[in-house]
């Protein structure tokens, strides 16, 4: 990562103690999830990450266990658990789509700090990307819990949940990367490796 | 449109108006204070009210009827912010199209009004599409004419568009029950006469019918 992650500005905020995080996670599923840790709706711009220029993110208040800022270190993988507590009916339906679609989706983490006014104070910063790989639904005492585990890589010494070794899983990644479209020629085929004579 | 919330009908002995909010800290420091980060992008309202008596069964009844409606929190109604002294005969409108989210409106005043708005002023915006919300004047920025450019809290909850009406006579919002300990079901007395010590209720943000 290069740059300034924030500005000079949202810098000196900071360091006065007043800062007013906003946190966005959208899910490239279909439809797109868009979610915000505040309330009601939250309009937010094209940029590399947000492909669309009318994005609106739903407020669904404050989604537990939202990944801190870390940096990858040594190309170690992380995995997280985003989860949303005590979410409403028409929040979980934001989730609650056909499940096949959400796995294997790209998720990005998205960072932007509000000025007193309530107002943008510097542009979107899209800090973290992962793939979703476990739907998490769960009811304690009445109320919903909704969960994405998403990874940003192996994560673990066994088999992971999801391998991206087919051209259906691959595509919903990379879409039009047509790299393992001829996979299927090879299946059930044994490949020696070629033994050079001298 | 959902139904409103009648004092008449169920008078309060209290009533607690309040802007709610998720305020993380970090703790204190040992070179100051400490950092505060507020994650709720302008918040959302939140009411209590106190102290409704039931002493008929037709109040009773109704209280009933009210509560099965309010369904623990997925019915919505609609409160009034009340005053002491409410406006009435206003109207005024929206001087200028302002955006999703934008805490900086003008307002014109047309009619009915003494003077410029004051802070602590509410109104709610009516919006057929988007239900009712309430919006409280923070500061005046500016007064030109008849037109006031005011910071608001919250943020507005949908984008307005010139001269889209503004209510000053009975400012309210949609909300929904919260009352996860069933405090809301009365407790009768021997002479049958029902209490409801607290009953509170949050802001709701439905998607547009």
């Amino acid at each position: 990562m290069s740059g300034p992650i924030i500005s000079e500005d949202m810098a000196e905020l900071a360091s006065a103690g007043q800062i007013r995080p906003a946190l966005f996670l959208r899910v490239a599923s279909t439809p797109v999830i868009r979610a915000w840790t505040g309330v009601s709706t939250f309009p937010v711009p094209e940029d590399s990450v947000e492909t669309d220029e009318n994005a609106v993110y739903r407020g669904v208040g404050l989604i537990t266990n939202f990944p801190v800022v870390e940096a990858l270190i040594n190309g170690v993988a992380q995995r997280m658990e985003v989860g949303l507590s005590g979410v409403d009916a028409e929040a979980l339906a934001l989730f609650q789509g056909d499940k096949t679609d959400l796995i294997g989706r790209v998720a990005n983490f998205g960072m932007m700090f509000l000025g007193p006014d309530e107002q943008p104070a510097c542009s979107m910063w899209w800090y973290r990307r992962g793939i979703v790989d476990r739907r998490i639904i769960r009811r304690r005492n009445g109320s919903r819990y909704f969960g994405l585990s998403i990874g940003t890589g192996r994560t673990d010494r066994r088999r992971p949940h999801l391998s991206f070794w087919i051209d259906q899983e691959h595509q919903k990644q990379y879409p039009g990367d047509l790299g393992l479209s001829r996979l299927p020629l090879h299946q059930n085929r044994t490949r020696k490796w070629p033994r050079w004579s001298s | 449109m959902a139904d409103a919330y009648s004092f008449a009908t169920f008078p309060v002995s209290s009533l607690n108006w309040r802007r709610l909010g998720t305020v993380i800290s970090g703790g204190p420091t040992l070179s100051g204070p400490g950092q505060l980060g507020k994650f709720d992008g302008g918040g959302w309202w939140g009411v209590e009210l106190g102290g409704v008596v039931l002493e008929t069964q037709a109040e009773r009844r109704a209280w009933t009827a009210l509560l099965l409606a309010l369904d623990e929190g997925l019915g919505q109604i609609e409160m009034g912010y009340l005053e002491e002294t409410p406006m009435s005969g206003t109207t005024a409108r929206f001087a200028a199209a302002a955006a999703d989210r934008a805490t900086t409106v003008q307002i014109e005043r047309q009619s009915g009004f003494s003077g410029p708005l004051q802070p602590g002023t509410p109104f709610s915006v009516a919006n057929s599409a988007a239900y009712d919300r309430l919006h409280i004047v923070k500061r005046v920025v500016s007064t030109v004419g008849s037109v006031d450019t005011v910071e608001i809290r919250v943020p507005l909850r949908q984008a307005v568009a010139l001269n889209q009406a503004v209510d000053f006579n009975a400012p309210r919002c949609l909300m929904r029950l919260d009352d996860p300990e069933g405090e809301a079901w009365p407790t009768f007395d021997g002479t049958w006469t029902g209490s409801v010590p607290r009953l509170r209720f949050l802001e709701v943000f439905p998607p547009p019918p």
